[in-house]
């Protein structure tokens, strides 16, 4: 697909508002995998636009924070204490968490009658949609790196999915858009002389998938996906879907 | 001479509390500011803030400097939560919308908050360049960014073209970019 700058530029502007519809969404996501990395001018604008939305939050007035609030942030820097959510920002974080991991993953939390497993199931998926998040946004980071480097995974369809990783960083994001829901899940492979080594399977966030890659991927040979039924499979169990060598 | 914002997150990727409190000291009014706005609700607001401040402290290095000061992170990390907050808050309360949102608090309220003063020049910054923007400008992207409406949602509400309302962002946000550089 070829881009053009102006309308690149105008999906980034919404993208970093958060004010883009789905299908402008879709096409965001796909030119941040696919042409903002490489682009110098679109890769500039986003991080003006990004500057921007960030200090259009000085634009309200400043309020004194009340104590209650100054003492809850006390606690979070506090070793001995796992910091807690409480009240409406469980039910709500719950929700999104929920919302963001339907899909491959999803659990219906209906079939769950105990409460306290219940809690539990949610606090896991929040845990894990925040791990998501933050993954997006490093490897968002990685994607504007100016030595970052990006391998392509040609594979069938529309679908889109690169190894993304600044040399020299031990670590890489393997992130695809457009994939079909797996029949069991889409797992991550390393390979160099025979030898095999997985980071995991690639997990769902809104309209992309990725996972984090904790090695120096120039140290492997090639990357590749395959699609698992059983979870914890030491080798790949079937040939893969997409496949690209690692240059160095 | 006090510390950098880049100095206190060294210190607190080694867990150091006291520099952790020293940025919340720094940001707080202005994070809890923008979250009731947001919000309008002090009490999620408070949760939202506690959130992002949480977030500093257990991935500190989620900050990149190369990509802008610590407020913008900040901010833009209260502003990404309060907005999904606020969305999940409409649609849990679609039936029993209440006919009369709690009210925000005075802008009095700000007499009591001492800025830093290169917080309050880049504040006096910010309004200077949304003044300059078009009223219809303006509007439209108060909608997105403090209502947190979608293009489709600003354009059903307003009864402006989905087109224009595209237009406007567009515009609204190259001018402040310009003006902001």
């Amino acid at each position: 697909m070829s881009w053009d700058h102006e309308r690149v530029d105008e999906l980034l502007a919404g993208y970093v508002l958060g004010g883009l519809d789905e299908e402008d969404a879709a096409l965001a996501a796909r030119a941040l995998i696919e042409h903002v990395p490489e682009c110098d001018t679109c890769r500039r604008s986003l991080e003006a636009y990004r500057l921007v939305e960030g200090d259009l939050g000085l634009a309200p007035p400043v309020i004194a924070a009340p104590e209650t609030l100054d003492a809850a942030v006390r606690r979070v820097a506090r070793p001995a204490r796992r910091p807690t959510l409480r009240g409406w920002g469980v039910a709500a974080a719950a929700v999104a968490a929920i919302v963001a991991m339907t899909g491959w993953n999803a659990l219906l939390l209906d079939r769950v009658g105990d409460a306290e497993l219940r809690q539990e199931v949610l606090t896991d998926r929040l845990a894990t949609t925040e791990t998501l998040q933050r993954w997006l946004q490093d490897a968002m980071s990685s994607a504007t790196h100016p030595k970052r480097s990006v391998v392509p995974m040609t594979g069938p369809g529309k679908t889109r999915i690169v190894l993304l990783y600044v040399p020299g960083d031990d670590r890489g994001y393997v992130i695809g858009s457009d994939l079909p829901p797996p029949e069991g899940s889409y797992v991550v492979w390393f390979s160099r002389d025979g030898e095999t080594w997985t980071p995991g399977k690639l997990e769902r966030l809104g309209d992309v998938a990725l996972v984090r890659v904790e090695t120096d991927p120039e140290s492997w040979d090639q990357v590749m996906i395959t699609e698992e039924r059983a979870s914890d499979t030491p080798t790949p169990s079937s040939s893969p879907l997409v496949v690209a060598e690692i240059s160095r | 001479m006090a510390e950098t914002d880049l100095e206190l997150l060294g210190r607190v990727a080694t867990r150091d509390a006291a520099a952790f409190e020293e940025l919340y000291r720094r940001y707080a009014a202005a994070a809890y500011g923008l979250a009731v706005r947001v919000l309008r609700q002090p009490a999620i607001a408070q949760e939202i803030v506690q959130e992002a401040f949480a977030t500093v402290w257990n991935a500190p290095e989620a900050f990149d400097p190369a990509r802008g000061p610590f407020r913008t992170f900040l901010l833009s990390l209260v502003h990404h939560r309060a907005v999904d907050a606020v969305r999940r808050e409409e649609r849990l309360r679609e039936r029993e919308r209440r006919a009369n949102p709690p009210p925000v608090p005075d802008e009095d309220v700000m007499d009591v908050v001492v800025e830093e003063v290169d917080l309050a020049d880049r504040r006096r910054q910010v309004r200077e360049a949304m003044h300059e923007l078009s009223p219809a400008q303006r509007e439209t992207l108060e909608l997105m960014y403090f209502r947190g409406w979608s293009h489709a949602r600003i354009a059903r509400e307003t009864g402006v073209p989905i087109g224009t309302v595209k237009s406007r962002i567009w515009a609204a946000m190259r001018r402040l970019r310009e003006a902001l550089a």
